[in-house]
């Protein structure tokens, strides 16, 4: 009797669990919360057009990134991972994501720099969506015409500050070289050169270009004369901002709706030319990857091509996320917002923020550089030539 | 009897529950070809049986959650962490070298010119028989669904007005819907072709592949089918003859070389040293201070004489209370900071001075170790309050009699009391203060810097040192080095906590004295 019980339990429960088992032939998308609604959306219409399901996982960033590369190989990954540009490098590395065949009549209909984002050693590791990237923010109480150069900047920021209320007329969040680049880069400073064939070449570091040191000397007249911190954190900006209590910073559209919510009269500008030289901000691209080991790369491949390559599908992940779409067709259609146009027309002049995983090791050096520029530890040409020796040292493979 | 019989019936249904859940697992597992996993998750459950069962058993189902437990949580990560530290996880070197040849097996190239070809599929709705290959230049191929390709002629077909043959061995041609029904089916078929094979490259299309790597499994060499180059193993990853490496390398043993590069290595090994010393300072002003604070404070509150005691205690319990997730935020953004916190805010509209809280070298030290003395002397203050109810009244008593001033009466008797209570607790505060990742790196993230390109700022302690390189590495995570830091501190807190102890027996021992 006790046997029989025992038994009759042990069926009930072992059939759904078999049941339960994985299966092929079906795509499963990993994106994080704020994608991930988005790609359900997408993902319901491919299954009514083709009958082939498609499951949609939302998971954080850092889970994304940590969770494919052992995921993966254990044929447990998804087939599409949704991500930002600057992952590709390390994907790569780490073997987990695959090089993706798009015919070149496809590939042209992109924005160039997001193609260029999601390339790594010459191949194409993710299609596109959208693309980001700093601008100027003003306050439009404060500032009613934006600055059309470097010199009407400076007197406004002169104008406007008074470090005892404080308030400040024009900022940069400080020191970090993200948010410095398009001041650093307008006069040519650059991170890595390239070989002829496009990728990076780690030997060729430019952060003591002669272009990055005169950017870095802009900003830190702008310390010495008092008319910004040597400090500027994420808090302290937003919240000087909210407050309406500054003029004009450098940042990008997730800035904006923290200003409107301060009741802010927020526009946006492209940032104003140096010496008749356009600045160039670093553009950060979103788009789908393509896990190495999945068995559905014919699914995978259709997917691209005669779905998300579309106008319809790209219009619908704008809409949901307004940011300027990489696929050209749609930004021509969704062209007349003025705050999304201005920031497209800020990275127009922009380039890709380098993908190679060695750029998290840089990022800390050439921030430690800026932090010494900052509070006057340094001369900006001392402290950035010395990241640069620093770094060249450790490209090399000497520690 | 009918009681007892029900909860058995109760028991067994509970364990068969919990048995078919763990068979789920070890099926699971096994199809996922993790038979270590399988077979330890398979031992513990039978184990678990046993013990539900067995009189025998009986004492060892009181001890063994707890077994489990400490085994779990402690025994395995400890263990884990020291086998890391052993090898090359690193970032390009995670996954095993199965993985990685699987990956390479996996790439393949469509050639120059390579060919495409539509397909007609006959079958029926629920699976597939036959497909019509068909490209501009070549004759119609027809091949079923194992990838043999079969003599068209061989097999009864017809054709439909218009010529197309719509119907195969009986079978229909199906319709796109159809298809993609069955598309798992198609997605696997490989037909053997030339160098490579022919594989669904859309869904409407098969294309022509040749894989891109060969591997030899004797000489352990992969050849590109491309280039014809050859790809030797070298450090945990394929490397040609002129240098060129192939992503992803694999995890492999590399012995003592993590432990050997953190000591010959001057760029770890010279802020080591000064980030332990730092370390230890930070533990013990921290402890000493708080402890101070903790004690003097008991002292004053355990006084008959003090009104609204309750008050002041829940008033001083407070900075332990609070969340110290939030508060170590305020202190940093509304206290510290140079140009808005309230420190400088007040200073400046006083006395016209500002003070660089976290931003000197100097200054960051002092601030670190003030925020920590202010979350940990409220807990020092419990303890002891604690332990000063232990003291006998009696003593203090006698010792007022035989002419024992207040001072003496403390030194004498009251501190050397306490202290046999609280010692173990003052080394476990020790030991917490030397790990604390949290204060530091909520407070200054381990800076201000100390130079351009070095790993630890002047706050770092050692276990935000280990942290740090483990990020640091050329290309991403080291996380190797890391963890052969890790197991170097946990040497030193091991070593540190069996010296203190050692002491503290020594007290005890004053105490019997007594």
């Amino acid at each position: 009797m006790k046997r029989i019980i025992l038994l009759v339990t042990l069926i009930l429960f072992l059939v759904p669990a078999i049941l339960l088992a994985t299966e092929e032939g079906k795509l499963i998308i990993w994106a994080d919360d704020t994608r991930a609604p988005i790609f359900k959306e997408i993902a319901s219409s491919y299954t009514e057009e083709t009958g082939i399901e498609v499951d949609v996982f939302e998971m954080t960033m850092d889970d994304i990134t940590e969770q494919i590369v052992t995921a993966s190989p254990a044929g447990e990954g998804p087939d599409f991972v949704v991500g930002a540009h600057d992952w590709v490098g390390r994907l790569v590395l780490n073997g987990s994501i695959a090089p993706i065949d798009l015919p070149e009549d496809i590939i042209e209909q992109f924005d160039p720099v997001t193609i260029d984002a999601m390339s790594y050693g010459g191949k194409l590791y993710g299609v596109p969506y959208s693309r980001e990237g700093v601008a100027l923010l003003y306050n439009k109480d404060l500032v009613p015409e934006p600055p059309q150069t470097w010199r009407e900047l400076v007197n406004i920021a002169k104008e406007l500050t008074d470090t005892s209320i404080p308030q400040y007329g024009f900022l940069v969040e400080y020191p970090y070289p993200y948010n410095c680049f398009p001041i650093l880069s307008a006069l040519g400073g650059y991170v890595f050169g390239k070989n002829p064939d496009g990728s990076f070449n780690l030997n060729d570091i430019g952060l003591d270009s002669v272009g990055m040191i005169l950017g870095a000397e802009l900003i830190d007249w702008l310390i010495e004369d008092g008319l910004m911190p040597e400090e500027v954190p994420w808090e302290t900006m937003t919240g000087l901002l909210s407050e309406g209590h500054l003029g004009m910073v450098i940042t990008g559209p997730w800035s904006v709706p923290i200003a409107e919510k301060g009741g802010v009269n927020v526009g946006v500008a492209p940032i104003p030319d140096i010496c008749g030289q356009k600045p160039k901000p670093f553009v950060g691209v979103s788009g789908l990857m393509v896990n190495a080991y999945s068995p559905n790369k014919a699914i995978i491949q259709d997917f691209l091509l005669n779905h998300y390559i579309t106008n319809e599908v790209m219009m619908k992940i704008f809409e949901m996320d307004p940011r300027p779409p990489a696929y050209l067709p749609t930004f021509e259609l969704v062209k007349d917002d003025p705050v999304m146009n201005a920031f497209a027309e800020s990275i127009s002049n922009g380039i890709s923020q380098p993908n190679v995983p060695e750029m998290s090791l840089v990022w800390n050096i050439w921030a430690e550089a800026m932090t010494m520029i900052g509070n006057q530890t340094m001369e900006p040409y001392e402290a950035l030539e010395e990241a640069d020796m620093k770094l060249e040292e450790i490209m090399k493979g000497n520690e | 009897m009918e009681k007892k019989f029900r909860k058995y019936i109760l028991k067994i249904s509970i364990f068969a529950m919990v048995d078919a859940l763990v068979l789920f697992f070890c099926i699971m597992f096994i199809l996922n070809d993790d038979i270590i996993i399988s077979s330890i998750i398979f031992v513990v459950t039978i184990l678990l049986n046993w013990l539900g069962f067995s009189k025998k058993s009986y004492p060892l189902r009181y001890l063994l959650p707890g077994l489990t437990f400490m085994i779990a949580m402690v025994v395995v990560p400890i263990g884990y962490n020291v086998y890391i530290s052993f090898t090359n996880y690193s970032t390009g070197h995670i996954v095993s070298k199965d993985q990685a040849i699987k990956n390479f097996m996996n790439r393949e190239y469509f050639p120059e010119n390579g060919k495409k070809y539509d397909y007609i599929a006959y079958g029926t709705p629920e699976s597939l028989k036959y497909l019509l290959l068909h490209s501009e230049n070549d004759e119609d191929t027809l091949v079923d669904m194992e990838g043999n390709v079969l003599d068209f002629n061989e097999i009864k077909h017809s054709y439909d007005d218009s010529g197309f043959p719509g119907n195969i061995d009986n079978f229909y041609v199906l319709d796109q819907k159809e298809i993609f029904k069955n598309i798992k089916e198609l997605q696997n078929l490989k037909i053997t072709y030339l160098n490579g094979w022919l594989r669904l490259g859309t869904l409407r299309e098969f294309y022509y592949y040749i894989p891109q790597y060969t591997y030899d499994s004797k000489k352990d060499i992969l050849i590109d089918n491309k280039t014809e180059k050859i790809y030797r193993v070298k450090n945990a990853q394929f490397v040609s003859d002129d240098g060129e490496m192939l992503d992803p390398g694999w995890t492999e043993v590399i012995g003592f070389q993590n432990y050997i590069r953190l000591l010959t290595t001057e760029k770890y090994r010279k802020p080591f040293f000064s980030v332990f010393l730092w370390t230890i300072e930070w533990s013990v002003l921290t402890v000493f201070f708080s402890f101070v604070i903790g004690l003097g404070l008991a002292l004053l509150l355990n006084d008959p004489k003090i009104k609204m005691r309750k008050f002041y205690r829940s008033l001083l319990i407070l900075p332990y209370a609070m969340p110290a997730f939030i508060s170590l935020l305020i202190w940093r953004y509304g206290f510290y900071n140079s140009d808005f916190g309230l420190f400088n805010k007040i200073l400046n509209s006083m006395f016209n001075i500002t003070i660089p809280w976290l931003n000197s070298p100097g200054w960051a030290r002092f601030s670190v170790i003030l925020t920590n003395v202010w979350l940990t002397f409220p807990y020092m203050m419990l303890v002891s309050l604690g332990a000063l109810q232990a003291v006998p009244g009696n003593l203090l008593e006698a010792a007022r009699i035989d002419g024992a001033n207040g001072f003496q009466r403390f030194r004498k008797i009251t501190f050397p009391l306490i202290m046999i209570s609280i010692a173990p607790l003052l080394i476990g505060s020790f030991a917490t203060t030397f790990n604390n990742f949290t204060v530091i790196w909520l407070l200054t993230e381990g800076n201000p810097i100390t130079g351009i390109g070095n790993v630890s700022g002047a706050t770092d302690i050692l276990i935000s040192y280990a942290y740090k390189l483990a990020f640091i590495g050329k290309a991403g995570n080291e996380l190797g080095l890391s963890s052969a830091v890790a197991v170097v501190i946990f040497l030193i807190i091991v070593t540190i906590s069996v010296l203190s102890f050692r002491r503290t027996k020594v007290l005890e021992e004053v105490a019997d004295e007594l």
